[in-house]
């Protein structure tokens, strides 16, 4: 989770928050370095964790899908471990 | 339960062939010129036990999470955000093997619950179904087919369409994914194969191949090593319903047998099994993780019998009280007890030479005669 400015409403990218980080509504939002304007956080409050990575519903907030943010898929990101078969435990 | 000769279908390559099994012949996997034959009575308790095994694996999973003991049974904290959001929004399951000890006379012992990529669901539902016709028998302890039908028609109210993702350079997993897609569709979902490797990231929810959204996506591919890549932050902001859920980890976990015997002590279907070495002079050790047979080790009065390698060395281990694998013609059997939706849902036998089920024990058809 990175911080956010809450005068500039600006995203610090290469700080990691060491306090708590408010979440204000329509603010976009960071996690584990990668940039998540797809969803908007509703519902005024904060992460009183500042190890959490995300947020989501079961933790009070909702993230509502937004219509902008994408980009080109990047890919690989699933299926580099293991010796080509995952089957059988 | 007996393990009896039987005459191999003149054509059983081109048989299993035709419905997948194209890896029939690697290191003699598929093995017809044998079968087990078990009584209806059998069938009913094992069937008994798989259903209370099940019951008591999802209370000792409950336990886990209400207790925040993810780290005593080998998860890493990273995944717990990702289990518990999976857990509390219950995304649903699919299917899962017990594997079981058994032979014929005592009650049945839980060796461990492959919950999140169990190998042998073709070969179970289908080949060996295949082989029944041929041979015949009173029956045949297996619904699973029928039963992974229904099951997706309840994920079809979830989400219309999923997507299968399997490692494409495995034929095994392939064409288990493949298989499993076709039950879905035959439940009435639209079905999307492809390659877990080419799942695509567009910074707001995964895609497939043609950029089209995955809403849900079952994956042949295991939730701790997706964990260990790339693209596993995204898993709980995409929104997406994998399966099985990141919860099913609770249960694949080797250390929910300590769990379960720590709150199910001396159940006559368990054995008995600890994080901590020194309650058990003869005993099984195995990575909580491990797949496979991989990095288990049999010792029997403190000498050890046996070791296998394997990428899990010095990972996390719990300690299972030996139970050494009947012997029948100097095979030892292990059953895979199938549920779909944690309900019993059919049976597939491996065995093997050695002690250890690994992957290139044999499959080994059975039937129901008396």
């Amino acid at each position: 989770m990175h911080c956010i400015d809450q005068t500039t409403q600006q995203v610090a990218i290469d700080d990691y928050c060491a306090q708590p980080t408010p979440i204000h509504p329509g603010y976009v939002w960071y996690y584990g370095g990668s940039l998540y304007n797809g969803g908007y956080v509703r519902g005024g409050s904060y992460i009183a964790n500042p190890n959490v990575r995300y947020i989501t519903p079961s933790q009070g907030f909702e993230a509502a899908p937004g219509s902008g943010g994408r980009v080109s898929p990047v890919r690989g990101g699933f299926g580099s471990v293991g010796s080509g078969h995952a089957s059988g435990e | 339960m007996k393990r009896t000769r039987v005459i191999p279908r003149s054509d059983y390559k081109e048989q299993l062939e035709s419905v997948g099994v194209l890896w029939h012949s690697v290191d003699d996997y598929w093995s017809e010129s044998t079968c087990y034959e078990f009584t209806i009575a059998e069938v009913d308790k094992l069937e008994a036990v798989t259903g209370e095994l099940h019951d008591m694996a999802i209370k000792a999973a409950e336990h886990v999470v209400e207790k925040k003991l993810y780290s005593k049974i080998g998860i890493d904290a990273s995944l717990v955000p990702a289990i518990e959001n999976s857990w509390n929004e219950d995304h649903p399951q699919v299917y899962g093997r017990l594997d079981l000890w058994y032979d014929g006379s005592s009650d049945a012992k839980l060796l461990e619950y492959n919950a999140d990529t169990p190998t042998g669901l073709l070969e179970a539902a289908i080949a060996q179904w295949h082989w029944f016709q041929h041979h015949g028998g009173d029956d045949q302890w297996n619904s699973l087919h029928e039963k992974l039908i229904e099951r997706w028609k309840f994920v079809h109210a979830k989400s219309p369409t999923v997507h299968f993702a399997a490692l494409g350079e495995s034929v095994e997993d392939r064409m288990t994914t493949t298989y499993m897609a076709d039950t879905a569709q035959q439940g009435g979902l639209e079905v999307v194969t492809m390659d877990m490797q080419n799942i695509g990231w567009d910074n707001v929810e995964f895609v497939d191949e043609k950029n089209a959204p995955i809403k849900a996506c079952f994956k042949l591919y295991p939730w701790e090593w997706m964990a260990m890549e790339e693209f596993w932050p995204h898993v709980i902001p995409s929104g997406c319903l994998f399966i099985e859920p990141p919860w099913k980890l609770l249960l694949s976990s080797k250390g929910l047998l300590a769990v379960l015997w720590e709150l199910y002590p001396d159940h006559p279907n368990l054995l008995a099994t600890h994080f901590e070495d020194g309650f058990l002079e003869s005993y099984a050790k195995k990575p909580m993780f491990g797949r496979e047979g991989s990095n288990v080790e049999l010792v029997l009065m403190g000498e050890t019998l046996i070791k296998t390698e394997g990428d899990w060395e010095g990972e996390p281990v719990v300690y299972q009280d030996l139970r050494s694998l009947p012997a029948f013609d100097g095979q030892h059997p292990v059953l895979g007890s199938w549920l779909v939706n944690g309900w019993p849902a059919g049976l597939g036998i491996r065995e093997s030479g050695s002690l250890i089920t690994g992957n290139t024990s044999r499959f080994v058809p059975h039937r129901i005669v008396g």
